[in-house]
C-alpha cells in the first residue's frame, strides 16, 4: 500500500489516462491502486474529471462584433482571383458550357463515325476502308513470302488506303511489293478519286485476295471504260515499279525514274481524311476540351 | 375495454419514448433549416448565409476565444472563418452545418494562432472588461452569475497559460466534443499525440487552477 508522502513518486500521466478513461489492463489496475490508496492522487483524479466539465460549462466572453457579411464582402468574395476568373464562367451552375460541352462532343462523334461509314458504304472511300486491313494482312503475307518493300511505296499504297492512323504505312510498303495488295492499293487510290472500274481492272490485273472484295463491291465496274484501261496499265506499272500514282500524289517533288508517266490525275483528287472526318474530329476535341474545363471549373473555383 | 391493464401498460411504455422522440425532431428540423438555408446561400443569397451567420456566430466566437487567446485576433478568426465558408459553400458535402462550420473555424483558429507565434500579442488583455461578463436572464441567481463569471475568468486564464497544441486539443475534446480521431485528423497529428496533449494539458491546467480548484470541484457528477 502506497503511503501518501510517496505521492511525488505517482504517475500522474497514469492517473490523467484513468480520469479520461483512456487506462486499460495492467494500467487501469495500476492507476485504480493508486486512488484507492493515495489521498492525493485521489484528489488529482477527482480535479481531472472536474474540469472537463467547468470547462464546457464556463462562460465565455460576448462577441465583439457581428459577423454578419455586407453586399460588398460578399460580392467580393464571390469574386474569384487570378486564372480562377478565367474559369469561372464555366462554373456556373447555369453556365451553358457543359451541354455546348456534351453537344460538340456528340456532333464530333456522329462526324467521325458518319465520315468513315461513308468510306465504307460509298465508292468514294468504300475501297479504302475495307480494303486497307485486307492491304494489310496481304502485305504481310508477303513481306513473309520474301518481299521487300520501300518507303515509295508507300506513300503511294498509302494514298490508296486513305487512313494511315489506321494502318501503319509499314504494312502498306509492304503491301503495295505483293501483287494482291499492289492490285487492291492501286484500286483504292483510284476508287477514292472517283472511278470505279479501277476496282475491277485492278483486280482482274492481280487474281488475289483483294480481288473479290473489289469486285463484289456494290457499284458494277465497266470493263471498257477508258479510265479502267489506263489504271490498270497504271496497277500494273506499280506492281513491277515502287513509284506508284500514290506517290505522285504525296511526294511530288521526289523524282519517281521507274514510275510510268502515263500515271493520270485521278490520284491526285484523294489526298487525306475526307473534310467530315476532320471537321468532326475538331468538334470532338472541342467538345472534350470545354468539358475537361467545366469540370475543372466546378472543383476549383 | 379502457381500464384494462393492459392498455394501461401500453401507454406506460410509450411515454419514455415521446421526449428522445421530441428532441429527434427538433435535432431534425435544425438540421433541415440549417441544409436549406445553405442551398439557399450556394443558389447566391446572402440573407440565407447572414441566417446561419446569425445563428452560429456566438458559438463560433465561444470556441474560437477559448483557442486564440486575445479576443481581437479570436474576432478576426471568426471574421474569417465565415469569410472561407462564404467562399467555400460549394466544398460542403452534407452533415451538420454547424460542424462543418466549426471545423473551418478551428482551422482558422489554428492558422491565427501560428500567425500570433510570429506578432506576439497580450494574453488576455481585457480579461477585466465587462466583455466577459455572460448574458444574464431574468431569473438569473446574481451569485451563481458571479461564481460563474469568476470560473470562466480563472479558467480562461489557465487555458492561455498552457502551450497551444495542448489548449486546442482540450478545447476540441471538452468543449467542441470531438473524438480523438477527429481532433488528429484536424490537427493533422497522430491518435496518441491527442492523447498526451490532452492528458498533459489538464494536468498542465490544474496546475495553474491549483488554488482555484475549489471552484469547480462541485461540477463533478
Amino acid at each position: 500500500m502506497p503511503a501518501p508522502s510517496l505521492h511525488a513518486a505517482h504517475d500522474p500521466l497514469l492517473l490523467a489516462a484513468h480520469a479520461a478513461g483512456d487506462a486499460s489492463g495492467a494500467e487501469l489496475e495500476r492507476a485504480s491502486a493508486l486512488v484507492a490508496t493515495c489521498p492525493e492522487c485521489a484528489r488529482l483524479h477527482r480535479d481531472l474529471r472536474a474540469l472537463p466539465l467547468a470547462l464546457a460549462s464556463a462562460p465565455a466572453p460576448s462577441r465583439p462584433r457581428d459577423f454578419r457579411l455586407t453586399p460588398e464582402q460578399a460580392g467580393a468574395l464571390r469574386r474569384p482571383a487570378g486564372w480562377r476568373r478565367l474559369l469561372a464562367p464555366l462554373s456556373g451552375a447555369r453556365s451553358a458550357a457543359g451541354p455546348l460541352a456534351a453537344s460538340l462532343a456528340a456532333l464530333g462523334l456522329a462526324g467521325l463515325l458518319l465520315g468513315s461509314g461513308l468510306n465504307v458504304g460509298f465508292p468514294g472511300g468504300s475501297a479504302t476502308s475495307a480494303l486497307a486491313p485486307q492491304a494489310a494482312s496481304s502485305g504481310e503475307t508477303a513481306a513473309n513470302g520474301g518481299a521487300t518493300g520501300n518507303f515509295d511505296t508507300a506513300t503511294g499504297a498509302n494514298s490508296g488506303a486513305g487512313g494511315p492512323a489506321v494502318v501503319p504505312s509499314e504494312q502498306w510498303a509492304m503491301a503495295s511489293t505483293a501483287p494482291s495488295a499492289a492490285a487492291s492499293a492501286a484500286a483504292s487510290a483510284a476508287a477514292s478519286s472517283g472511278p470505279i472500274a479501277v476496282v475491277s481492272s485492278a483486280a482482274s490485273a492481280a487474281p488475289s485476295a483483294a480481288a473479290p472484295m473489289a469486285t463484289g463491291a456494290p457499284i458494277a465496274p465497266s470493263p471498257g471504260d477508258k479510265t479502267s484501261t489506263t489504271t490498270g496499265g497504271s496497277t500494273a506499272d506499280a506492281t513491277s515499279a515502287p513509284a506508284s500514282s500514290g506517290e505522285a500524289n504525296f511526294a511530288p517533288a521526289r523524282p519517281a525514274p521507274s514510275a510510268a508517266p502515263a500515271v493520270p490525275a485521278p490520284s491526285q483528287a484523294s489526298s487525306g481524311p475526307s473534310p467530315l472526318v476532320l471537321l468532326g474530329f475538331a468538334l470532338l476535341m472541342a467538345g472534350l476540351v470545354l468539358g475537361i474545363l467545366r469540370i475543372a471549373a466546378r472543383r476549383l473555383v | 375495454m379502457l381500464d384494462s391493464p393492459r392498455l394501461t401498460i401500453a401507454i406506460r411504455g410509450v411515454e419514455p419514448v415521446v421526449e428522445p422522440v421530441r428532441q429527434v425532431d427538433a435535432v431534425d428540423q435544425a438540421h433541415r433549416r440549417d441544409l436549406i438555408l445553405l442551398e439557399q446561400a450556394r443558389d447566391g443569397s446572402l440573407d440565407a448565409f447572414n441566417g446561419l451567420v446569425e445563428l452560429y456566430q456566438d458559438h463560433l466566437f465561444a470556441l474560437v476565444v477559448r483557442m486564440v487567446p486575445d479576443r481581437d485576433q479570436a474576432s478576426d478568426a471568426v471574421q474569417e472563418a465565415f469569410f472561407s465558408a462564404y467562399r467555400n459553400l460549394r466544398s460542403f458535402r452534407g452533415g451538420s452545418v454547424r460542424s462543418w462550420l466549426s471545423r473551418i473555424a478551428i482551422n482558422a483558429a489554428m492558422d491565427q494562432q501560428r500567425l500570433r507565434k510570429r506578432r506576439p500579442a497580450q494574453p488576455y488583455p481585457e480579461l477585466e472588461d465587462d466583455s466577459w461578463q455572460p448574458p444574464a436572464g431574468p431569473d438569473a441567481d446574481p451569485e451563481r452569475t458571479a461564481i460563474g463569471l469568476e470560473r470562466g475568468r480563472v479558467l480562461h486564464a489557465a487555458l492561455a497559460a498552457i502551450t497551444p497544441d495542448q489548449r486546442h486539443a482540450i478545447v476540441m475534446f471538452d468543449v467542441e466534443g470531438f473524438d480523438y480521431q477527429e481532433i488528429a485528423e484536424l490537427t493533422g497529428v497522430s491518435l496518441g499525440t491527442v492523447k498526451s496533449r490532452i492528458h498533459r494539458g489538464r494536468l498542465a491546467l490544474r496546475d495553474r487552477l491549483a488554488g482555484s480548484m475549489s471552484l469547480f470541484r462541485g461540477d463533478e457528477g
